[in-house]
């Protein structure tokens, strides 16, 4: 009988997880819609989800990129992934300094609210307050 | 005894621990980390002009080819909200960054909120007891380029088990006075959801 639940265990995973293509990583079919993974399987999931909660996956930041539009100021993207299962809600405040390091002082240097659903890319754009702006520096803080 | 002894501490203790007003603390608006309200408070109109101006400086709409600045006029911001909001709360930090992006200056003549002083400073070429000298001369002020204007609009949306959302929309447009055309318009939504008691004024 153990033996037989073993099987179906293993047989789900290999059905669900097994032998598909990679996605387009800019297109994120969501669960319920997509096909089920481990992650959405209705016999693994909780076993993923738990140990995705005990390992404390959260968001994780892939690239931040900044330019100069055509104004000269500095616009700031930074991408992010949600590793966790959940949505995560946090805020972020974008401080941005000159030439010579200085913190400009800006009313745009605000918590900000962020949110990102569960395995998902998300993204904070930001503006600097004037031209003056070379760099930045973010900080982020639990939603309260 | 024991029993009684032990009432009266803990009767003491409570009314020691609990029984005073709530202590009064200064809000430590850089990191503010309390609950959200009902009604707009300080950090929506800070989330808000953030948003707003990012928007703004970010689209280049400010960008002069020859690097000069702009000269802006701000017009009316409505408040369509059930709240007696002073609309500076929103216009006062966008006019500050603008002016403090290098990308526009604002007229202090036109508008609603013009200064008043300023235009009564400039009569005083009339007056024989002033230095012709250090008075204003006519055809000196500058007009304004572009207006701003906008809206802060409320949207009350009943919710079953006595409870409320509420939508605040900052609404604001930039528009060209030769032409006419706006260039540039946002609009920031802050939603909350709460109990319909919380009455949002």
């Amino acid at each position: 009988m153990k033996k037989l639940g073993l099987f179906l265990i293993v047989m789900t995973i290999l059905a669900s997880g097994c032998g598909k293509k990679q996605q387009d990583p800019r297109i994120k079919v969501q669960e319920g819609v997509a096909s089920d993974t481990f992650g959405s399987n209705i016999v693994t999931k909780p076993v993923i989800h738990a140990f995705s909660a005990l390992v404390g996956d959260r968001i994780e930041v892939t690239q931040a990129v900044t330019r100069r539009n055509n104004a000269g100021i500095t616009e700031l993207q930074v991408e992010f992934r949600n590793k966790s299962f959940n949505t995560e809600r946090f805020q972020y405040k974008v401080e941005w300094v000159d030439a010579d390091g200085f913190v400009i002082d800006s009313k745009t240097s605000v918590w900000l609210p962020a949110s990102v659903p569960g395995k998902s890319n998300g993204t904070i754009i930001a503006a600097a307050p004037s031209a003056k702006a070379v760099d930045f520096r973010m900080n982020t803080r639990n939603q309260e | 005894m024991k029993t009684k002894l032990f009432s009266i501490i803990l009767f003491a203790g409570l009314l020691i621990a609990g029984c005073g007003e709530p202590a009064t603390t200064n809000i430590d608006t850089t990191n503010d980390s309390a609950g959200a309200v009902m009604s707009l408070d300080y950090r929506d109109f800070d989330q808000a002009a953030s948003k707003m101006v990012q928007s703004l400086l970010g689209s280049g709409r400010l960008g002069k080819s020859d690097g000069s600045r702009y000269v802006l006029a701000t017009g009316r911001i409505l408040n369509n909200t059930t709240q007696r909001i002073d609309t500076d709360q929103l216009m006062l930090k966008v006019r500050r960054e603008i002016t403090n992006s290098g990308q526009g200056v604002f007229s202090a003549v036109v508008g609603p909120g013009s200064d008043k002083t300023l235009l009564e400073t400039r009569e005083l070429r009339e007056s024989d007891e002033f230095d012709t000298s250090t008075t204003a001369e006519k055809r000196t002020l500058i007009a304004p380029e572009l207006t701003i204007q906008g809206k802060i609009h409320q949207v009350i949306v009943p919710l079953a088990r006595n409870r409320q959302q509420v939508e605040y929309y900052f609404q604001l447009e930039l528009s060209e006075v030769k032409t006419g055309l706006t260039y540039w318009q946002e609009e920031v939504l802050v939603g909350k959801r709460g109990s319909d008691k919380s009455v949002p004024w």
